[in-house]
């Protein structure tokens, strides 16, 4: 099965408020494979978000390269660097993060406008992604008026609007109560079975370790290896 | 265009800081008033410069040419613009001072001669009035300012003494000769709501002129009248370039340069000032479009997550101020032109027409200045966005989606 995704020693250091460097990435590497569900889980604290940035091309490291797709993310310029991540990277975060002025389907557009399609286009693919995620009757609702589970959903089918490659997600249940998790759970993983992609998850959700191809553990900045559910796979840096 | 359609909602919301919605509001308020005030103050600037202008060529000649080879220059002038439908009239200019007396009123004035038809189609004459003949019986037939008429107390029809100042001097030195004196019979006292000329002029024939100041040799310049002021530069040019350079051609313009001169500045100057009422209005927009970018921080970096570059976070913020530019644009368009409208259709301005020579203030709108003004309150309201724009795009991603 073919790599996605690829990381070579990648550093990251934030500066604190009393100028202390704090060493968050201690020279990560990782191999992720094409339509995998891959979660990493860790400690508060651990860098988990701040990895997922910076695999996930919003955020520079300070040393070390991120391959996605074959390309080396941080030799891309700004510009191209955003097109990029508009084409093969969709984002789920922790709070839906949806625009509250637009409404779910305008919401979902706004990638696909963003990509150069016309509004027409971009509304037909809008009302079939809030198909896929059972949320048609909704659309044209704002996210004011649309529940914590369902303004996920939506900001799920907004991540895939431009048929992403790969979807990264910080605690994408992290605001969810069980039930709503869990459905978004199973739409992870129904979206993996048909489509071809691949997932990224940060999460604490021990039901989306259970369903994760693969688990990653991040401890103080490294990565420790540990066996995902069906298959093990320990080759990992430390 | 999504930059365009994520602007137009971002000005609509209601916004969390309802502030925002406060000093967009006043920006759009600001910018009504100033376009509104710009385009009335500029229009009459218009209709008085209009009115003035119209005054002005109704008498004065519009092209001066002056030489020293009159003969030949007036033959050429004649071969050149015969057949040209934008000349009225053509006429050799035979000028001098004199003095005017009549009983024991004495004047010093200007006697201008033209040629008849220039003479009879003068703006300001009336034309049941003309001279149709020349120096007849040794009287010439004259037009007389209606300023100099009344201190002289002439009428229509009365008779003065004309006597030109070169035998004055003469016979100051001289003591045999005699001032030679010619008599003139009134034809029509005309105004022009010029002092100058109704306070000072005399026009009669140039045969007449001829005869008062002694031969046609002294003609050293023509003048010419246009139906249409605006070929005036045309026709200039091609005169200059038939004529060449021993001829100095003089313009309406030329002429009136200071008083233009004048009207220019005072029009900028207005034009300036309004505009600042207008840059204070569109301050406005910089401040709503600042905090409108620190309560989209988030949005802005979901958006930039999602695809959309620099530049574009640029042009989502520039137009937001052009937005609400164009809006109060728009209606201090409105405004302003109805005011224009309604004072030029109902004259609801009015001016006491004994004291004045119109009855209302003028208004006159002018195509290009509303386009200027439009143009610049645009790019005022686009510069002001810069800043807020600049800010905008230069918000961390990573630092923006952090927080709900
Ligand atoms: N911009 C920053 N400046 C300084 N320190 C930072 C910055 N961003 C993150 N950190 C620090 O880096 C460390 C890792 O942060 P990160 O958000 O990656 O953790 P995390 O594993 O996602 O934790 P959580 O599970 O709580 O979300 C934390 O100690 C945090 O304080
Ligand atoms: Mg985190």
């Amino acid at each position: 099965m073919s790599e996605i995704l690829k990381c070579n020693s990648v550093n990251k250091t934030f500066l604190t408020g009393q100028n202390e460097e704090l060493h968050i990435l201690k020279n990560v590497s990782l191999s992720i494979k094409a339509n995998k569900l891959t979660v990493i889980i860790g400690a508060s604290g651990a860098g988990k978000s701040t990895f997922l940035h910076i695999l996930g091309g919003l955020d520079k490291p300070d040393s070390g390269e991120v391959i996605l797709l074959n390309q080396n993310l941080y030799e891309l310029k700004n510009n191209e660097l955003a097109k990029f991540r508009n084409k093969n990277i969709g984002f789920v975060f922790q709070f839906h993060h949806l625009l509250p002025e637009f409404t779910a389907e305008e919401n979902v557009m706004i990638p696909l406008l963003i990509s150069g399609k016309s509004k027409n286009e971009a509304r037909k693919s809008s009302l079939e992604l809030l198909k896929t995620v059972g949320l048609e009757s909704r659309k044209n609702h704002k996210p004011a008026e649309l529940s914590g589970g369902e303004s996920q959903r939506v900001a799920v089918a907004r991540s895939l609007a431009c048929n992403p490659k790969i979807i990264f997600a910080d605690e994408p249940t992290g605001n969810l109560d069980s039930e709503n998790s869990k459905s978004l759970n199973q739409l992870f993983l129904q979206l993996k079975n048909e489509m071809d992609i691949s997932f990224l998850i940060v999460t604490h959700n021990p039901e989306l370790m259970n369903i994760g191809d693969e688990i990653i553990e991040m401890k103080d900045g490294e990565i420790i290896p540990i066996d995902a559910k069906q298959n093990s796979h320990g080759k990992e840096n430390s | 265009m999504n930059e365009f359609f994520i602007a137009k909602r971002y000005l609509k919301a209601k916004h969390k800081i309802g502030f925002i919605t406060i000093l967009s509001a006043i920006s759009w308020v600001g910018i009504t008033i100033g376009v509104a005030a710009l385009i009335i103050v500029i229009s009459v600037f218009n209709g008085f410069g209009g009115l003035v202008k119209n005054l002005l060529i109704s008498y004065d000649p519009h092209i001066i040419i002056s030489t020293q080879q009159a003969e030949n220059t007036e033959k050429r002038i004649n071969s050149l613009l015969s057949e040209n439908h934008e000349v009225k009239s053509i006429s050799p200019i035979l000028e001098a001072k004199g003095i005017a007396n009549s009983g024991n009123n004495f004047n010093v004035v200007v006697i201008k001669g033209l040629n008849l038809p220039t003479l009879n189609s003068l703006g300001f004459i009336k034309q049941k009035n003309r001279i149709e003949n020349d120096f007849k019986n040794n009287f010439a037939d004259i037009f007389i300012g209606q300023i100099l008429a009344a201190k002289m107390g002439l009428m229509e029809g009365d008779t003065i003494s004309l006597i030109p100042i070169k035998t004055i001097k003469q016979s100051v030195v001289d003591f045999t000769s005699l001032p030679i004196v010619y008599k003139g019979i009134v034809k029509n006292i005309f105004t022009t709501n010029n002092k100058e000329y109704d306070e000072n002029y005399i026009f009669t024939s140039l045969e007449s002129a001829e005869i008062i100041f002694g031969g046609r040799f002294r003609i050293n310049s023509f003048e010419i009248r246009l139906g249409n002021i605006e070929s005036l530069n045309t026709i200039k040019s091609r005169l200059q370039k038939e004529l060449g350079n021993e001829v100095k051609i003089t313009t309406w313009y030329e002429l009136h340069k200071n008083l233009y001169d004048v009207m220019q500045i005072e029009r900028w100057s207005a034009f300036l000032l309004l505009t600042m009422i207008i840059s204070v209005a569109v301050f406005n927009i910089l401040s709503t479009l600042t905090m409108i970018v620190i309560e989209k921080k988030r949005d802005i970096g979901v958006l930039m997550a999602m695809g959309f570059n620099k530049n574009s976070i640029i042009r989502l913020f520039i137009y937001q101020g052009i937005l609400v530019g164009t809006g109060g644009i728009f209606s201090g368009l409105l405004l302003g032109l109805l005011t224009c409208y309604l004072q030029i259709r109902y004259k609801f301005y009015s001016l006491d027409p004994t004291k004045y020579i119109i009855d209302a203030l003028p208004v006159k709108v002018d195509l290009l200045d509303i386009l200027s003004i439009v143009l610049a309150t645009l790019f005022l309201a686009s510069l002001a966005s810069v800043y807020p724009a600049k800010k905008a795009s230069e918000i961390n991603i990573v630092e923006s989606i952090k927080y709900e």
